[in-house]
């Protein structure tokens, strides 16, 4: 079924499967606003630096990782047609499997970035609320 | 002997009514377009979790559309109309992808919750 050289064909597009392929959508927070919340927020679950912060400085950060949540994943979309062109050249063409595996990119970065500005933005969201500060629209 | 079908009658009774209770937490489904989708908390109604809820839209050929987020929304609201909740809250979502057995994909999540009066 297989030709000899299938096998590192198959290894090259399992390697650009695992490099482009979609990740989980981050974690969602604990709940401290449901009416079954277990316990309320205090001050002290935030660093002394959020503390300091006033809704000015928390809509500011949020604001500012609304666009780095964008540009993030304008990048990773850009590498997606890369991606499936490098897949579909080892499967369809497959007779050099090294440029193409050369040209995919795996956005791990990217991946890990999005991931801590959801992080950040959960925080920035309880912060908020235990605040009192108006809600910013939704991105 | 009597004593024992009485015993008999009764597992059976016991048993056929734990089949038949009612799950008092069981709401009836809505329709998806009044279910509210947010990336915030919703702070100014009171609520109670329904159930956190992730979704994942694929494409369904090479030659298809990618998944987009208003795919990923469309599919949490239908979740959460399906279990019978007013809003999905802190929605957030993957990046777009290959999946393990499709060519492109995109996971979501959220927390569906209905609101208390």
């Amino acid at each position: 079924m297989f030709s000899s050289n299938s096998g590192p064909r198959l290894a090259a597009i399992l390697a650009l499967l695992l490099a482009g392929c979609a990740s989980e959508a981050p974690p969602l927070p604990s709940d401290t606003t449901s009416v079954d919340r277990s316990r309320d927020l205090t001050l002290d679950d935030f660093t002394p630096q959020a503390q300091a912060m006033s809704c000015d400085d928390i809509g500011a950060e949020r604001r500012q990782i609304a666009d780095t949540m964008q540009t993030t994943n304008a990048a990773v979309d850009a590498n997606r047609t890369r991606n499936q062109i490098a897949v579909g050249f080892v499967s369809f063409g497959g007779l050099v499997a090294a440029p193409a595996l050369l040209a995919s990119e795996s956005n791990d970065a990217e991946k890990d970035q999005l991931t801590k500005l959801y992080e950040r933005r959960d925080t920035l969201i309880k912060l908020a609320t235990l605040k009192h500060c108006p809600t910013l629209p939704s991105s | 002997m009597r004593l024992l079908r009485l015993y008999v009658l009764g597992a059976a009774a016991l048993l056929v009514a734990a089949c038949s209770t009612p799950n008092s937490n069981a709401r009836p489904p809505k329709s998806p377009e009044v279910v509210i989708l947010t990336e915030e908390d919703i702070l100014d109604r009171p609520y109670q979790i329904v159930q956190d809820i992730d979704v994942t839209v694929s494409k369904a050929t090479i030659f298809s559309d990618d998944p987009t987020r208003a795919d990923v929304a469309r599919e949490l609201k239908k979740k959460a109309a399906e279990l019978g909740a007013d809003a999905v809250i802190l929605v957030r979502y993957g990046t777009l992808g290959m999946g393990m057995f499709n060519w492109g994909e995109m996971k979501g999540r959220g927390r569906a919750v209905v609101f208390k009066q």
